[in-house]
């Protein structure tokens, strides 16, 4: 008997011995990450492991991975971030169809008419600034003598993934619709030169709309087996980013520096997995049959003569916007938007550099395309448009701003919106 | 010892076993198939395999391809039809496929100085602009070359006048076009009817009278909704598919048929599997209609009734004749805004007996051009106290007593050679007066 009871009560120990072991092995591992992170400069820091880890999981739940709003949450199968086909924009968000659909209750003779409507075009750079610099711009207007005792009103249009003539045809299709704005502020540059550059590479004319957004909705959607694999490929790693970055937040893990380091590290690579899935989807897409609309007119190539395709849509594209404007008396501003990767815009911090990885598409549309930009944005300038060159408003700023490659959060887009206003204001 | 020996007899007890219950499941199928034989035959459906087998190839058929299988944009068509279908477009809803293949045609044009000498006109509008082309362009280049001013010069004109176009399509296509670098001297604008009718068909149909006209392009769009459930929905009909194709190849390679218990057991399973996969198929058709009907096709909210959708179209029309001109006036371009004709407003032409017979049209086309036409004249009143280049063309068959119209809105060679010689002297005094 005593033979048999020996082993039984040796099993505790020896669970209690490895589950010891296993606490000390994991909080040496803890220790030794935060020791490390700190030699390499970047202490880790549990909240801004959080909001990354939040951001990550908004970006995932769109069908095409993109970026959101810093610190914005969409909902999980958020049906507002969903694209749709549009016929005169190449495609929309469902959320700002409802919010048109809200806006235009302005319209008309009314109560509204004394307000000051600023609308904001541009891609997600122009939709970051409505939700993080347009409350400033507002209060910088209200401020001024000349506006007082008007309402200040900002129209949010801009939308992820436009470039020219999308913002051409948005703010003339406000217009047909009624809306009477005040001033119009497009701010634009990134998405001209780096889309641009995409559609040449995937075959799609640079002027045409981005293909990653729009060549999904334009050939019919998935409709073959591989296509849908595909889709279906990356519909499941953008989930599993949705999952994991749930997890880790909602049980409170993002506190341990080894936890939340390995969870970004798998988010990150996922998120990338995702998007390759889904240039793999357009590329599918467009290979079934794309001759006749998503490629577009025949055009020279990819690389410098598509970014300059893209940087000639932006010149006639503003040139046009300006006269749209001109003509109806609405005062135009037209920002260049300042970007990451573009060289001397920014001293960039461990922080950015991490983040702010960048395909060689979208860096060779930035390093060849921001001065053409800029040479362009000259020539308008000289012709008489409210040209505002933007591309060094962090020259001089050494903090954290970006958050990835090409967006920033509150603090850039105070800077921006200063700026602006300054220049409005003169 | 004892045990030992024991063990090589239990295993033949199990041995023994097993081989009873193997032959008692063999003998059970078998009386199980033979019954089942029997009740069929004596049900008057006597067991075939052949016709299983057919089944088999059949269902495997069904399940290698998505169902349902959407319209392809880009499918193969007819010669004859291909130039003329519809092709979806990001910047204009929809495009006639002979003129996406003439912008490539025609880009060469773009940047070779040999034609920098040219007077290029760009002709926009809808399908009676587009007829302009062949019928009334002849007449507009001889006059226009007959004038000192332009003697001496190539014209080259590209038309860009689309059936079923309205605004403001023909302005973002003018845009589309100015942005690939195409450098017109001047832009001819002939429009109004679709504006009117056809927007009011939209609001009709349920879809924003702003929208393009919903003949021509829903028919494009329903396919293209593809979001997350979509996705899943179609995903799950392909898996089901997938489980057939394995079921099938299974059945046949141990010769299902040959069994008539086999065959029945595959069969309900493979139905089981169609009928669910036919069901996420249905919900995925569905789903695809109805997110392009809410979000796509309907466009943003607009007030119901004739006046209001026509009013609509009418502020549509005139907001993208201003940006037009600003365009053109932006790059030195001269800009003519043409109205034109249409046979069922009231006044403009006395209209003979063959053209009363053809010019049946829908009742909301008809409503529109009744309701909307005065209105487009005000318009055009309004634009032209404006500065704008507005020619007024509702009137220039008025006292043409032969036939014209060869349907509700469209005219032949007479009619465009008559338009041509209209616009030809307002063209001219447009250019000298710009000089």
């Amino acid at each position: 008997m005593n033979d048999v009871s020996k082993p039984k009560r040796r099993w505790p120990r020896i669970v209690l011995i490895q589950l010891s072991v296993l606490v000390i092995l994991a909080a040496l591992a803890e220790i030794g990450v935060r020791v490390y992170l700190r030699t390499q400069g970047r202490p880790y820091d549990s909240e801004g492991a959080r909001a990354a880890l939040l951001e990550l999981r908004s970006r995932s739940r769109d069908f095409v991975p993109r970026a959101a709003g810093a610190g914005s949450e969409a909902g999980r199968e958020n049906d507002a971030q969903q694209r749709i086909l549009h016929p005169y924009l190449g495609w929309e968000v469902v959320g700002s169809v409802e919010q048109l659909a809200a806006e235009v209750t302005r319209l008309g003779a009314g109560a509204h008419d004394g307000d000051y409507e600023v609308l904001i075009v541009g891609g997600s750079v122009a939709d970051v600034f409505g939700q993080f610099g347009a409350p400033r711009l507002e209060e910088r207007l209200r401020g001024d003598p000349r506006l007082a005792g008007r309402e200040i009103y900002t129209y949010k249009y801009a939308r992820g993934g436009f470039k020219h003539p999308q913002i051409v045809f948005a703010v003339q299709y406000l217009l047909s619709l009624g809306f009477t704005p005040e001033c119009v502020v497009a701010i634009d540059g990134f998405n001209d030169v780096a889309l641009s550059n995409d559609n040449a590479t995937v075959g799609s004319n640079p002027v045409l709309p981005s293909t990653m957004h729009w060549s999904s909705l334009a050939m019919n959607g998935a409709v073959d087996r591989v296509g849908i694999e595909l889709a279906a490929s990356a519909i499941a790693d953008s989930r599993s980013v949705e999952n994991l970055t749930e997890l880790v937040v909602d049980s409170g893990l993002y506190h341990s520096a080894l936890c939340g380091t390995i969870a970004f590290a798998r988010t990150r690579s996922l998120q990338l997995r995702a998007r390759a899935t889904s240039m793999e989807y357009s590329k599918r897409l467009r290979e079934r049959g794309g001759k006749l609309v998503t490629a577009g007119p025949p055009f020279t190539g990819k690389g410098r003569p598509a970014i300059e395709d893209g940087v000639r849509a932006w010149e006639q594209g503003s040139r046009s916007l300006r006269a749209i404007c001109e003509a109806r008396g609405i005062r135009y501003v037209h920002v260049l938007q300042p970007t990451l990767h573009d060289p001397g815009a920014k001293p960039m911090t461990a922080e950015e550099r991490d983040k702010g990885r960048i395909g060689e598409t979208w860096l060779e549309g930035v390093t060849v395309g921001y001065p053409l930009l800029r040479a362009a944005g000259e020539r308008l300038a000289t012709g008489g448009e409210d040209y505002l060159d933007a591309s060094r408003v962090f020259e001089s700023a050494t903090q954290t701003l970006y958050y990835d490659n090409c967006h920033f959060g509150p603090e850039g887009n105070k800077i921006l919106a200063d700026f602006v206003a300054d220049h409005m204001l003169h | 010892m004892g045990a030992m020996s024991a063990s090589p007899s239990r295993r033949s007890r199990i041995l023994r076993l097993l081989a009873w219950q193997l032959a008692f499941v063999v003998v059970a199928l078998s009386l199980a198939e033979f019954g089942w034989r029997m009740r069929m035959r004596l049900a008057g459906r006597a067991y075939d395999s052949d016709e299983v087998r057919a089944r088999l190839d059949s269902m495997e058929a069904r399940a290698t391809s998505l169902v349902p299988i959407p319209v392809d944009a880009n499918k193969d068509l007819p010669a004859e039809y291909a130039m003329q279908a519809q092709a979806l477009h990001p910047y204009t809803g929809s495009m006639v496929v002979g003129k996406l293949e003439q912008i490539g045609i025609e880009l060469v044009r773009v940047g070779p100085p040999e034609n920098d000498g040219d007077f290029e006109i760009l002709t926009l509008g809808g399908s009676v602009s587009a007829m302009f082309g062949p019928y009334g362009r002849p007449r507009l280049l001889e006059l226009l070359q007959a004038d000192p001013l332009l003697a001496n010069r190539r014209i080259y004109v590209y038309e860009y006048g689309v059936g079923g176009f309205k605004q403001p399509q023909s302005l973002n296509l003018c845009q589309h076009l100015l942005t690939l670098g195409f450098t017109p001297e001047c832009v001819i604008n002939i429009d109004g009817f679709n504006e009117v009718a056809l927007g009011n068909n939209n609001a009709f149909r349920g879809s924003n009278p702003t929208f393009p006209s919903f003949d021509h392009w829903s028919a494009l769009t329903n396919q293209a909704a593809p979001d997350r459930e979509t996705v899943r929905l179609a995903w799950d009909g392909l898996e089901r598919q997938r489980q057939i194709l394995e079921l099938v190849s299974s059945a046949r390679r141990f010769g299902a048929p040959r069994s008539v218990l086999a065959s029945t057991f595959v069969l309900k399973r493979l139905d089981a599997l169609e009928s669910s996969a036919h069901e996420s198929f249905e919900a995925y058709t569905k789903r695809l209609a109805a997110r392009a009907k809410r979000l796509v096709l309907a466009g943003p909210p607009f007030e119901a009734g004739t006046e209001a959708a026509v009013r609509s179209s009418v502020r549509c029309w005139e907001e993208s004749s201003r940006t037009l001109r600003a365009l053109c006036e932006a790059r030195g371009i001269a800009y003519l805004h043409v109205l034109q004709p249409t046979l069922h407003d009231v006044g403009s032409k006395v209209l003979t007996p063959r053209e009363i017979a053809t010019g049946e049209a829908p009742p909301t086309w008809i409503d529109g051009v009744h309701v909307g036409y005065p209105l487009l004249r005000e318009a055009g009143a309004r634009l032209k106290a404006g500065g704008e280049e507005f020619l007024d063309a509702t009137r220039i068959f008025a006292d043409v007593k032969d036939k014209i119209y060869f349907d509700n809105c469209h005219f032949g060679e007479a009619g465009n050679r008559l338009l041509a010689e209209f616009i030809a002297p307002e063209l001219l005094r447009v250019l000298r007066n710009r000089r």
